[in-house]
Order: structure tokens, then C-alpha cells, then sequence
């Protein structure tokens, strides 16, 4: 982990899908990996197209692309949010992410600006879901803002999206039910917004 | 054969558990039925049931699941043990049999919800173990209120049996704090555990606020920590609280007490047994006696599958521990030999005089300079209590004033509301005036500035007890058992809306004092919990703190129970819980509950002897 104020350590259960993941990859037989270069070449597209949803969550969303994505990443939350997009709204999370790619050399306000207003409704709102389902692990299913009252409907994307949301980091607080502090925080100061979403020293 | 018990109790809730514990302990063989799910292994099942959640209501980590497949609510028709969820207590659903388990016939929705599971509503309570005020028992004489009863039993005769209770739930606070408007405690009196840490919520407003006066009681405002069934030392076996902040619907790591605690402590005396899935359905007595002889009950194996059995149980002694909805359904409804329902020949009072804290709510935003960092800690770990009592009982309802450290979940569902505000460029939380959509940095930083600086008060105003609110079998309508289903009568008395003006003008002196800035929303027109006092509409909430219905009292003409919970008209059946209290007074129920449920479990015992 990056910081000792890191308000996420990973937890037990984490670990266990971390080792569990990482056996069940060794235990793929030697030629079926690397065989076929079909597969290759989309997993190679894949991964870029993965890095470019980083990049631009990162931009949406005001948190670092390393907190969005730890190097060290067990949950993985990235990869559920990417094949979700993908799932829900294909053609026009494709678009989205062209839209990004081929303005990646302009100022992050401008290439927002170009995705939120310039790119026509659907891919506004798809980013504006986004950027929800990064705060509050909920995919609120795309459309125009104004439809949206106090509670519109959204499902929970899982339970380690809720407690992936980013709001809660931003109120330097915890997710409600899951809290990796002790006994008395709440009477200090919390540590500063910054170490909640930038990253911290490796060492 | 069935096994041959002393007592069958009806209902594993915290009065429940209590006595069957306290029996069990004492060699009684003790056979508890439970209408809903039984105690499962760990609350693994709950937290994921939370967690997936899109309404996270204090209802939704239990069963039956509140919403079906289609994703509206169950048809409470075809449940087993069907309970009622805030979710049912909206403009669409408060009075649509289809939607709503209980039968509002208004003219305002009762709007506190229950669970029927092993462990009962305290599953999801706060926490919160105040002891009532000896002015409380018996405001009649303090204050001049001709209509309302006596309690038949004082602060003092009570005071033993609150220690106790304190030691079984495992409360944490500090005696010091606890000594006010006329609260005693033996000498050398501690509490199990050091008093829970304050919240920077709680100590700004402390700063604020001590020592003013906020309304028209002449007590200076004290901001106190809350005594709480929470653990500040590892207790029972159980961890120190980590500030979750989800003491409702669910404490993850179970430092807030539950009855599954004390259920278990029950069943491991080896005397104990715990029928889950099992409703009692009817009451029978000797009709020569007047005595009890038998419940009779349908049994389940799924929430809304086919009854799978029935059966009926002997036992010396029989208690309800159902609370003050369940209670006086399965009473009315046992009425095949005595017209007027069990327990209710002497007295006619069984399932009158429901009552509620309703909750006045108020929320604002600290000024820029002094940040509370809410969504930290237990939900609420202090209070102002010194509005509880005074002169001003005569004429208009007191109240306790709850801080909130969980920022403005409770009155806007937020941090959701204001996250979708300043992402869409909408301003349903009112913290959006310019309707911003921003994105980067800016949403970060709005989000964090207004987030961080968010609390809002809960005053539980005490509820006047009225004849006119109450519960009874509804004619129509039946759940899949074919069991009636409660039908509810309920309003807001003038003295109890007249708390409401008082609230509302305690909250702005308050935020005035914090320099505070509110957010309380104005109420919608049609909202289902409106109505107007002093000229004002207000809005109210449920408290889940469901009251009366069986009140206890000296005069078997009207009370259905004595101060021992025993029905007048039936010796060997004890009626506890909330149920029993003639009036609501100015703290949450919970530690009462336990008390008089302890009490109870003495006089069974000497019963039994």
C-alpha cells in the first residue's frame, strides 16, 4: 500500500481473491497461453482500450489514475466498470473512448469539455455514468440529467463496488458499513483530502 | 411427542431473549417461536444483502427481501411473516395494500417499520440506552395532564432493574453525564464501559451550544455522549466499535449489541429452544380459569411458500414478546372464545394508544472556516437531553435532540444526492444553486467542501397517548398464512404537532448559534407525512420505536397488564416489550424494553418456583 493513512487497506478477504486469482492463472496449461495469436492481439487491444477508461475516469472523476488503479489492484474494480460500460452501452462506450483517444494530445479541460457537450447526448450521459458508477458503485443507466429526481433508480453494482465508491474518500470519511479505522477516529481531524485520492510515496 | 416446556415465548426479540435467557439459566425448559428467519451462523448473509442494496433502509440487510425480482416491492399477500419497511410509507405505496404489509387508514401513515427475525428490530437499532425520567412515569401529577396514565411503577422501583439491563446489553457511558433532570444511580455506580468518544460534530455544537437556552425549557443546553449498547472495550465477547457508521441497518463487526447475542447466550444453557418459521396464531384459554393453556401455530419452510405445519403447545406460562403491532394482532385475533380478544375483557385497551417518536428533522452545512468531517463514527454518539423535561410538559410535547455524525444520509439519502447534483448540474440537495455539472478537480473539490461540513438533528418528540391511534385486524386483507394483517389508525395530537413548533425554533437557534447555515427543505405538497402546526407544515419521520397497545397500569379497568406485565385477566400470560408502556416519554425504548423484560423473567421465575 502506499500510504500508512490509506483508508483501504487491503482486507483478508481481498488477499484471498488476490492468491486465488493468481493460482488459478498458474494453473492454465502451458499451451494454451500464448498458442494462439488471435486471442493475443485482443487481449493487447484490450489492455489498451482498459488504459484508456483509466485515463479517462481519471480526468472525469478528479482521482488519480494510480488510486483508480493501484498497482497492487486485488479488487479490480476497473475491469468490472469497463465490461459493464461495454455490456450497457457498447457502441456508445466505443465511441467514447475513440472520442478520448484521438484528443489525448489537448488540455484534460478541453477533452472534457468535448465529451461532456460536444459529442452529442449519448456520450455526455454515458460519461456523466461513469463517472457515478466511480463515486458511488451504482450504474445509474444513461440519460439526460434533468430526468434525475432525488433517488432516480440504479443498481448496486457489487458489494466491493459500494465499498469502492470514491465519495466516500473525498469526505475523508469510509464507506457507510465498512470502516478499516479504530476505535475513537472520529474525534480527530481526518488526514488530508490529498492522501485520500493522490497517490502517495512507495516507499 | 413435543417436549414438555415451562414457558413458550412468543417472539425472539431482545424481550424475548432476555427472559428466555434469565429462565433458561435458572434450570426452565423454555421454548421460544419466531415468526420469521431463525439465527443464522454469522451475518455474512445480511452484509451482502446491505451492501447490495440500492435503498440501504434500516430494513434491507434482513428477510424476506423487500424487493422481488421486477425490482417493486413483495406482495406482503404472499409472504409468510410479512413486516413493514419505511419504503412502505410513501405517497405511492402508505395506503396500497400491495405495496404496504401494515393497513393505513390514516389520516397520517405510521411510519416506523419492524423486523420479524431472530433477534427481532433491534437487529437494526441505534444503540441508544437512556434511562427514562422519574418525571416520565408520571406526568399526570407533574404536569396536570388529566388524560394521561400513570405508569404503576416508578423511577426507583425501576432503577435496579436498568442496571441490570445496562450489564446485559453492555452500555457505555458515564454516570457523571447520565446524573441530570433528577436521574439518580447507587452509590459507586459505573457503567459496563468508558462512554463512547465524541464526534467533531458533537464537540462543535457542544462549543456552540452549552449552556444557552434553545427553547422554552429553563434548562441550559448540555450536549452529552449518548449511553449506547456499543462496545468501548471488548465486551461479551464481542469488538471494540470502529465508527462504521451503520449502527442501522447493521453493525458490520457486531460491537453494537443485538439479541442474537443474548439468544445464543439462552440457547447454549442447554434449556432453551428456538422454533424459526413459526407463527403463533391464536391464544386459547380455560374458560373456567381464565388461565392460558395453549398457543396454536403455522409453521413455513420459505417466505412466501406453503405452510408446512401447525400444531398447538402447552406450558405453565405463556409470554408475548411480539412488540406493540404483533402483540395485539395474535391477542384480537384469539377471539373465538371471548368476544373482546384475549387479555382485553377487563380493560377493552388492547391495541390502543400507538405510539411513536416522531421525528423532527433539521440539516445545515457548517460555515467554510469549521469543517465536522461527518460520515464518521456511530451514527449518533451525543445528544442534547436537557429538553426532556419541564414546566412546558403541560402544554406542548418535549423532546430529546439526536446529533447525527452520518451528515445529511438520513434527511437527503446523500452522499448520493449531492454526488449526482454537481455531476449532472441538477440541485436536488440545494447545495447546487448554480445548477454546476463539473467534473475533475472542480467535482472533488465541491464535493469535498460541502460533504465535509454537512450534520443534521433529530428531535424524538414524545408522542401523546390517544385511544384514536390504534391498531386492529384488518377485515380485507391477509398474508399468504391467511393470518389478518394489522390494520392502523393513526395521527398527531395538537400537544404532540405543538413539539414540532418547539423543535423548529430550537433548530434555528442552534444553527444560529454554529453559525450554521440550514438546509431543511420545505415539504412537498403532497407529501404522506405532512401536516401543519402553528401555521407551519412540517414533515415527520418514524423513530421504529412502536409503542403502546398493552399499556401496564394500577386499574385492571384500564390497563391490560400490572407493573409485573402480567394480563389482568389471565394469570399465567405475560405480555412485554415496548407494548407495555402508557406512555412513550422522551427517550428511545430500548433499554425499558430490557428492564421490564428482566423484571418479568423474575416474577416467571418465582412463578415457577
Amino acid at each position: 500500500m502506499d500510504d500508512k493513512n490509506h483508508p483501504n487497506p487491503l482486507t483478508r478477504r481481498q488477499f484471498l481473491v488476490l492468491s486465488l486469482g493468481a493460482a488459478a492463472a498458474a494453473a492454465v496449461p502451458a499451451h494454451l497461453t500464448g498458442a494462439a495469436p488471435t486471442p493475443m492481439a485482443k487481449a493487447a487491444a484490450s489492455a489498451a482500450e482498459l488504459e484508456s477508461f483509466v485515463q479517462l475516469s481519471a480526468l472525469l472523476t478528479g482521482i488519480a489514475a494510480e488510486k483508480l488503479a493501484p498497482a497492487v489492484d486485488p479488487v479490480n474494480i476497473k475491469q468490472v466498470y469497463f465490461d459493464l460500460a461495454r455490456k450497457e452501452s457498447g457502441d456508445t462506450f466505443q465511441q467514447l473512448l475513440s472520442i478520448f483517444d484521438q484528443n489525448q494530445g489537448k488540455p484534460p479541460d478541453e477533452i472534457a469539455e468535448i465529451i461532456l457537450t460536444q459529442s452529442g447526448a449519448a456520450v455526455g450521459n454515458l460519461a456523466r455514468t461513469l463517472m457515478l458508477v466511480w463515486y458511488l458503485g451504482s450504474w445509474y443507466a444513461p440519460r439526460d440529467p434533468p430526468q434525475y429526481s432525488n433517488f432516480p433508480s440504479s443498481t448496486v453494482v457489487s458489494p466491493d463496488a459500494y465499498t469502492q465508491g470514491w465519495v466516500w474518500r473525498v469526505a475523508q470519511a469510509h464507506p457507510m458499513g465498512f470502516s478499516p479505522l479504530i476505535f475513537g477516529y472520529w474525534g480527530q481531524t481526518p488526514p488530508p483530502l490529498s492522501d485520500f485520492i493522490v497517490p502517495g510515496d512507495q516507499s | 411427542m413435543n417436549k414438555v416446556y415451562d414457558v413458550v415465548i412468543v417472539g425472539a426479540g431482545v424481550a424475548g431473549a432476555m427472559i428466555a435467557k434469565q429462565l433458561g439459566l435458572a434450570g426452565k425448559k423454555v421454548l421460544i417461536l419466531e415468526s420469521g428467519a431463525g439465527l443464522p451462523p454469522n451475518i455474512n448473509d445480511f452484509m451482502q444483502r446491505f451492501f447490495n442494496a440500492s435503498a440501504k433502509v434500516p430494513e434491507s440487510p434482513y428477510t424476506p427481501a423487500l424487493f422481488n425480482d421486477q425490482g417493486a416491492l413483495n406482495d406482503p399477500t404472499q409472504l409468510n411473516a410479512p413486516r413493514p419497511s419505511v419504503l412502505m410509507t410513501g405517497k405511492g405505496s402508505w395506503q396500497d395494500p400491495k405495496q404496504s404489509y401494515l393497513i393505513q387508514k390514516g389520516p397520517l401513515p405510521f411510519s416506523s417499520s419492524y423486523e420479524r427475525v431472530a433477534g427481532g428490530t433491534m437487529r437494526h437499532w441505534l444503540g441508544t440506552s437512556l434511562r427514562f425520567l422519574p418525571n416520565d412515569f408520571h406526568m399526570k401529577e407533574a404536569y396536570g395532564l388529566d388524560d394521561w396514565p400513570n405508569w404503576p411503577i416508578t423511577y426507583d422501583e425501576l432503577e435496579p432493574w436498568y442496571g441490570q439491563a445496562e450489564t446485559e446489553i453492555g452500555i457505555s457511558a458515564d454516570v457523571e453525564d447520565q446524573t441530570y433532570l433528577g436521574l439518580t444511580f447507587p452509590d459507586g455506580y459505573n457503567y459496563p464501559m468508558p462512554s463512547i468518544p465524541l464526534s467533531m460534530v458533537d464537540e462543535a455544537i457542544r462549543a456552540a451550544v452549552d449552556g444557552q437556552l434553545i427553547d422554552d425549557s429553563s434548562n441550559p443546553a448540555k450536549v452529552t455522549s449518548t449511553p449506547a449498547g456499543r462496545n468501548s472495550r471488548p465486551y461479551q465477547d464481542r469488538r471494540v466499535c470502529a465508527g462504521n457508521t451503520n449502527c442501522i441497518p447493521i453493525c458490520p463487526i457486531q460491537a453494537k449489541y443485538d439479541p442474537s447475542i443474548t439468544l445464543n447466550h439462552a440457547l447454549n444453557t442447554g434449556n432453551v429452544d428456538l422454533w424459526p418459521q413459526t407463527v403463533a396464531t391464536e391464544v386459547l384459554i380455560d374458560s373456567e380459569t381464565g388461565r392460558v393453556t395453549e398457543i396454536k401455530y403455522a409453521q413455513y419452510e420459505t417466505v412466501d411458500g406453503p405452510q408446512t405445519g401447525a400444531g398447538s403447545l402447552t406450558a405453565k406460562v405463556f409470554v408475548i414478546a411480539a412488540h406493540a403491532i404483533e402483540t395485539p394482532k395474535l391477542l384480537l385475533r384469539s377471539n373465538k372464545q371471548i368476544s373482546e380478544g384475549i387479555a382485553n375483557r377487563s380493560s377493552g385497551q388492547v391495541g390502543l394508544n400507538l405510539m411513536d417518536h416522531p421525528i423532527y428533522l433539521a440539516w445545515a452545512l457548517m460555515p467554510e472556516s469549521k469543517p465536522v468531517y461527518p460520515y464518521r463514527g456511530p451514527l449518533s454518539t451525543a445528544g442534547i437531553e436537557s429538553s426532556r423535561d419541564g414546566a412546558f410538559r403541560s402544554k406542548r410535547a418535549a423532546y430529546r435532540v439526536e446529533i447525527g455524525n452520518e451528515g445529511w444520509n438520513f434527511p437527503i439519502g446523500d452522499p448520493d444526492t449531492t454526488t449526482i447534483d454537481f455531476i449532472n448540474g441538477i440541485n436536488s440537495s440545494g447545495l447546487n444553486t448554480d445548477k454546476k455539472a463539473l467534473y475533475g478537480k472542480d467535482l472533488v473539490n465541491a464535493l469535498n467542501s460541502n460533504l465535509i461540513r454537512q450534520f443534521r438533528l433529530g428531535f424524538l418528540v414524545e408522542q401523546s397517548p390517544e385511544a384514536s391511534n390504534f391498531v386492529t385486524l384488518s377485515e380485507k386483507y391477509t398474508d399468504h398464512l391467511g393470518l389478518q394483517r394489522p390494520e392502523i389508525h393513526y395521527n398527531l395530537s395538537e400537544y404532540t404537532r405543538q413539539g414540532f413548533v418547539a423543535a423548529q425554533q430550537a433548530a434555528e437557534k442552534i444553527f444560529s448559534l454554529l453559525g450554521a447555515k440550514s438546509f431543511t427543505a420545505a415539504v412537498a405538497a403532497d407529501d404522506s407525512k405532512a401536516f401543519e402546526a402553528g401555521g407551519t407544515r412540517f414533515k415527520f419521520f418514524g423513530a421504529g420505536h412502536i409503542v403502546g397497545t398493552y399499556r401496564m397500569g394500577s386499574d385492571p379497568a384500564k390497563s391490560v397488564v400490572d407493573k409485573f406485565q402480567r394480563s389482568w385477566d389471565h394469570k399465567n400470560l405475560f405480555l412485554v416489550g415496548s407494548g407495555v408502556f402508557p406512555t412513550v416519554t422522551t427517550a428511545n425504548p430500548t433499554l425499558t424494553i430490557t428492564a421490564l423484560a428482566l423484571w418479568a423473567a423474575d416474577t416467571i421465575k418465582k412463578d415457577l418456583a
